[in-house]
């Protein structure tokens, strides 16, 4: 548009007409901003968090079922004196190694897939850091039905006959 | 009979136990007493559900009896009410356990499996793994100790759960049908180890078994019946040579 045009006297020609609107460089970009990516940002927010919910419920009966795998083995520590600290230590332990092997293992993909993905992705290291830390709060909560069982588990479990 | 002139390492008195309460009620262990002294390998017998488990347990520190006292090394741990608030700690420090099957963790090897109740003892790395060598070697099987439990048979798993009980040096052995699982050449190896391990580290050694054919093995035999002692104390040694002549 030629800067010797009053611009809000064409805005407001074009406004007279049906589907169309004259918008500023700032109103543009608050536009697109507020109605496009903010959606998108929310739709992937929602898909985040049911995958973390996901991912704890995952982690969480793993956790469980190896910990029913291990029902004498922590029979036999608790039976020569292991106290509770270090059977927690071993369930948190796992989880742990469990969730952190995942995440590395996702970052690698990740970075190895983005730049064929369709759509461009911003991946800055503060949120590389966060889903890190959400990583391990994930693992830490998830470890605790597995724990639960562990501490149930009577020592006398240990002196059962079958081998 | 070795060490009577000693203290007794396992004093059990007037001992009872009992399930369930009114008409349910189950009388495990009925008034039992006895003494273990330092050197002293004793065993247990009796048929099934004659409470030589139960015993064990309580001696054991993992079941509380119902009435009675119970020392252990000099100390009182039970009198009506266990008086040690943490009864793992007294196990790990006082007592080894041998189990009928070997219960080692599978997922560490000969060594560390050994070295596991060290390192709960507080010991050093270092300290647990030389400790846990020294007793591999003397129960022969040092050369074994990288190999994972499902690598060893079963007499070579039996002596690193043996080693494993002797690793924090416990007066109190305490062993549920050790050789249940092995032939009767490697059960009387495993019984004169016990008894070895007995003498030199001046420890009471208690194991409950069905098999009638390590009895010679034993300085006293207690047999229980219905929850009750039968014979107070029998050298297994005389009954032993009674039952050949």
């Amino acid at each position: 548009m030629s800067p010797y045009v009053p611009v809000n006297e064409v805005a407001a020609a074009l406004a007279r007409w049906k589907h169309l609107t004259a918008l500023t460089q700032d109103q543009q970009e608050t536009l697109l901003s507020k109605f496009v990516i903010e959606r998108a940002r929310k739709q992937q927010g929602l898909i985040m968090v049911l995958l973390v919910i996901v991912s704890a419920v995952i982690i969480a009966l793993i956790v469980y079922t190896l910990t029913m795998d291990k029902v004498r083995s922590i029979a036999t520590l608790k039976f020569v004196g292991a106290p509770d600290r270090t059977i927690i230590g071993l369930i948190v332990q796992q989880a742990l190694s469990m969730g952190i092997f995942g995440y590395f293992t996702g970052l690698m993909l990740v970075l190895t897939f983005k730049p064929y993905f369709p759509r461009r992705l911003v991946l800055d290291p503060e949120s590389v850091a966060i889903v890190f830390v959400i990583t391990i709060v994930v693992c830490l909560a998830a470890s605790t039905l597995g724990i639960r069982l562990a501490l149930k588990v009577d020592p006398a479990e240990a002196l059962a006959s079958s081998g | 009979m070795a060490g009577t002139d000693k203290q007794p390492v396992v004093r059990v008195e007037h001992l009872s136990k009992h399930f369930g309460q009114g008409t349910a009620r189950v009388d495990a262990l009925l008034d039992i007493n006895m003494e273990v002294y330092p050197g002293q390998v004793v065993g247990l017998m009796g048929p099934s559900g004659s409470g030589k488990t139960t015993l064990l347990h309580c001696i054991a520190c993992i079941l509380e009896p119902s009435s009675g006292r119970i020392t252990l090394d000099g100390e009182v741990v039970y009198d009506e009410r266990w008086l040690k608030a943490d009864l793992r700690r007294l196990r790990l420090d006082k007592i080894g356990f041998i189990f009928q099957y070997p219960n080692l963790l599978p997922f560490l090897d000969g060594s560390d499996n050994v070295a596991i109740v060290l390192d709960l003892a507080g010991f050093s790395a270092a300290a647990a793994r030389t400790r846990a060598i020294e007793l591999l070697d003397y129960l022969e099987v040092g050369h074994r100790k990288h190999a994972l439990p499902k690598q060893l048979s079963g007499g070579e798993a039996q002596r690193v759960a043996i080693a494993r009980a002797l690793a924090n040096k416990p007066r109190i052995i305490l062993a549920d049908e050790p050789t249940a699982p092995l032939d009767s050449a490697r059960a009387r190896i495993v019984m004169d180890l016990l008894r070895r391990i007995a003498v030199d580290q001046s420890a009471a050694i208690i194991v409950v078994t069905h098999d009638e054919m390590i009895l010679d093995r034993f300085d006293h035999i207690y047999r229980l019946r219905d929850g009750r002692l039968e014979t107070g104390a029998a050298a297994g040694r005389q009954l032993a040579s009674a039952t050949v002549s």
